[in-house]
């Protein structure tokens, strides 16, 4: 009889197993769309055997030894780098592509240059016909709108990276504080019984975000706790320790993130050098990929501005009167772009425009000087259209080798992702089977339970 | 390889934006028929239509400023055309007045009708275009000659690129063609000889002067000759600029533009592509075991 006792004991034991596996299929199915859910596993086993003398081990029947996340370690190693990468790629591109000051359409600062050279050209045949000498200093003007529209395309980018950054702040701060306060809440479940596989799945969302946005590495520690860190090893996360997320202004004049000691000491200022993710590509469009423009711009504007006006200097106007500047470009290349325009004496005047070598109002012995700065060579060793093309190709390729990275790096992380959901996804299909074979085997189990009832009663019914 | 639900519904998202990504760059390029509109489009590209802009703009501004050059050069040459034919008819007065059978009253009023002819000689000359006196070199404003064929202008010439680099001058010396600077023959001077010997009845110094107006014929047909030249030498350079900024247009075309047949096949292509992934996408969500159980 007391074998029989075990047998439905056993098969109880059974049931409270199928059930689990049941729940557990059922959990999965519920959380199919679920961001960063893993999904688990029942894992059964059998109970250990009986040793009978002489004949062999008996079974007794299944127990849930645990339930577990479906996931693959190296993966999971793999993919925040993945995050960051793409991360960085796709907020350098995003901010490179809105640039259009090296479009072949819109501002078009070289056929502002080139109309510019036209009209002075027109000059040569009638120097001192006032409508001429009017349309060179629109043309001159509109050049110096042009670059003026380029800067400040440049400039605006920039500034709305600033933007970015102060609005990515709060945000990333909420971050590390989830992460920080669900490593304390895991640290608690995991005293009281096994894994937390929820929680530990609600930290891995924060997880990934932070690989995305920050470049952010992860280090395991004990009891399931991880501490994050920067790149540049500023640490964001140490235990339920979260760091203080913020921006400031560099003595530079840079909007840079300053993080704060997770241990409570002063916040440190840090950029693209310490910073990876989609902040990391944020500084590196605004401080080198947009600031190389914005230089090579200010440069070009102030070079050639320069070489202009030397040219204009020597040039005699119709009262006769000379030494003055066409462009107003300022006295250092820093800026100059956005300055760039025609002085005011000349817009007011155009016969100012200093054109004769002689004095005499029908020579134009100084417009050749000032056509010749089409041939000059620059600071950069070339002439100003050249100068032009090559910061447009420098730019292009900037911009272009920013999608291509995007691309390829949102198509890796894809990949990995794809991987990862092969291994820790949730396919109903397969929780459907599950239930099935979770269902019959709980229903023989009630049968094996209901079979040894009637085994008993059958004993029972031997006293009567 | 085990596939999760999100993994069918991610990729099925992905599929199509891509597809739906692909078929608007196919759309955009099949209207707008421009391959390059922006420096990331093709950095080589974009800066090679950058260099077509500085070459076309400088063959354009050639081709602008040449016509004026031109303009002025005809208007030269024409004035100098009939410039000569009043000194041929000076000339043969001269040849005729000097005869002995002419008399006084002839001479006198074959005078008068020299020194009107000194005037329409003069007039030919202060040749103008918008106010502007083509002949009396840099000081434009003001007649090239005086009334008694004094020359009033400079020694100024114009000068103008008519290649790349290239600067020529695109306009004559007044004073030297007309007035004889530098060794050649003051033509009004030579004309007031003839009429101040008409007018003093003086034959042996009427036909003193034909060599000297002889020798005018010959300086006005060279100096019509040099205008010539170079109303040749710029028409040419006009030209050349013309066939630069032609074929700068095309090349930048070529660069710019898409191939318009390539760009029907791809947006084809592209729509083929999209209604394919739309179809696989709808077909791969069916297949689910909730239908069966």
């Amino acid at each position: 009889m007391g074998d029989l006792f075990a047998l439905m004991h056993n098969g109880s034991r059974a049931l409270t197993a199928h059930r689990a596996a049941m729940a557990t299929a059922s959990h999965n199915i519920e959380n199919v769309n679920t961001p960063g859910f893993t999904r688990q596993r029942a894992n059964l086993a059998a109970t250990p055997s009986i040793a009978m003398a002489g004949i062999g081990m008996l079974g007794t029947g299944v127990t849930l030894a645990s339930i577990t996340q479906a996931k693959d370690r190296f993966l999971e190693a793999r993919l925040p780098s993945m995050r960051a990468t793409a991360g960085a790629a796709e907020t350098r591109a995003a901010t490179l592509d809105a640039i259009t000051a090296f479009d072949s359409s819109g501002i078009n600062v070289a056929g502002r240059l080139g109309d510019f050279f036209s009209s002075l050209s027109a000059l040569q045949a009638r120097p001192a016909d006032m409508g001429s000498r009017q349309a060179a200093i629109a043309s001159a003007a509109d050049f110096g709108r042009a670059v003026n529209a380029a800067a400040a395309d440049i400039h605006s980018a920039r500034a709305a990276v600033d933007t970015d950054l102060r609005a990515r702040a709060p945000e990333l701060q909420q971050l590390v504080s989830t992460v920080a306060s669900l490593n304390k809440e895991i640290a608690i479940a995991a005293a009281s019984g096994g894994p937390p596989n929820d929680l530990l799945d609600q930290r891995q969302v924060a997880l990934d975000a932070l690989s995305s946005q920050l470049g952010a590495t992860v280090t395991p520690g004990a009891g399931h706790a991880v501490t994050v860190t920067l790149p540049g090893g500023n640490a964001l996360v140490v235990g339920d320790h979260a760091a203080k997320i913020g921006t400031a202004t560099a003595p530079d004049g840079r909007l840079l993130l300053s993080i704060g000691g997770t241990d409570g000491s002063p916040a440190k200022l840090v950029d693209g050098k310490q910073v990876g993710g989609a902040v990391g590509g944020l500084f590196q469009a605004r401080d080198v990929d947009l600031k190389d423009a914005a230089d090579q711009l200010d440069t070009f504007t102030f070079d050639f501005a320069s070489t202009v006006n030397a040219a204009h200097q020597s040039g005699i106007a119709l009262d006769g009167s000379s030494g003055r500047d066409l462009f107003f470009v300022g006295a250092s290349s820093s800026g100059a772009a956005r300055r760039l325009a025609v002085t005011d004496a000349l817009k007011a005047d155009a016969s100012l425009l200093g054109l004769s070598a002689t004095g005499a109002s029908g020579d134009a012995g100084a417009l050749a000087t000032l056509l010749a700065a089409r041939d000059t060579a620059l600071s950069t060793g070339s002439d100003v259209f050249s100068t032009l093309a090559t910061m447009t190709s420098s730019f292009g390729e900037k911009a272009r080798s920013a999608s291509l990275d995007q691309a390829s790096s949102t198509s890796l992380l894809a990949h990995g992702v794809a991987l990862r959901e092969s291994v820790s996804g949730v396919s109903v299909d397969e929780e459907l089977v599950n239930i099935q074979a979770a269902e019959r085997a709980f229903q023989a189990a009630s049968k094996v339970i209901g079979t040894a009832d009637s085994m008993l009663q059958t004993i029972l019914d031997l006293k009567k | 390889m085990r596939v999760s639900e999100r993994s069918i519904y991610d990729g099925g998202k992905a599929r199509l934006e891509n597809r739906r990504a692909d078929l608007a760059v196919a759309t955009e390029q099949a209207s707008s028929g421009v391959r390059v509109a922006r420096a990331s489009d093709d950095p080589r590209a974009a800066a090679l239509l950058v260099r077509h802009e500085g070459v076309r703009a400088r063959a354009d501004a050639i081709t602008e400023a040449t016509a004026t050059a031109i303009d002025d050069l005809s208007a030269v040459d024409s004035a100098l055309g009939e410039a000569g034919n009043i000194l041929e008819e000076i000339t043969s007065l001269a040849i005729q007045m000097g005869n002995g059978i002419y008399g006084e009253t002839e001479r006198k009023n074959a005078a008068t009708t020299t020194d009107q002819l000194l005037k329409a000689f003069v007039g030919a000359l202060n040749v103008e275009s918008d106010g502007r006196y083509l002949l009396a070199g840099t000081n434009e404003r003001a007649p090239a000659f005086n009334s008694n064929g004094t020359y009033a202008g400079d020694d100024g010439v114009r000068r103008m690129e008519l290649a790349p680099g290239v600067v020529e001058q695109v306009s004559v010396r007044g004073d030297v063609g007309i007035g004889g600077v530098g060794g050649g023959v003051d033509i009004p001077g030579a004309m007031i000889a003839l009429r101040d010997a008409l007018a003093l009845n003086d034959a042996d110094a009427v036909r003193a002067s034909l060599d000297g107006l002889n020798k005018s014929i010959a300086q006005l047909s060279s100096f019509r000759t040099e205008v010539g030249t170079r109303l040749q030498a710029t028409q040419g350079a006009r030209s050349i600029a013309r066939s630069v900024v032609d074929s700068t247009d095309l090349a930048s075309a070529r660069t710019r533009d898409i191939d318009i047949a390539a760009a029907a096949t791809n947006l084809a292509f592209a729509e083929r592509a999209f209604e394919a992934a739309t179809m696989a996408t709808a077909r791969s969500f069916k297949p689910t075991l909730l239908n069966e159980l």
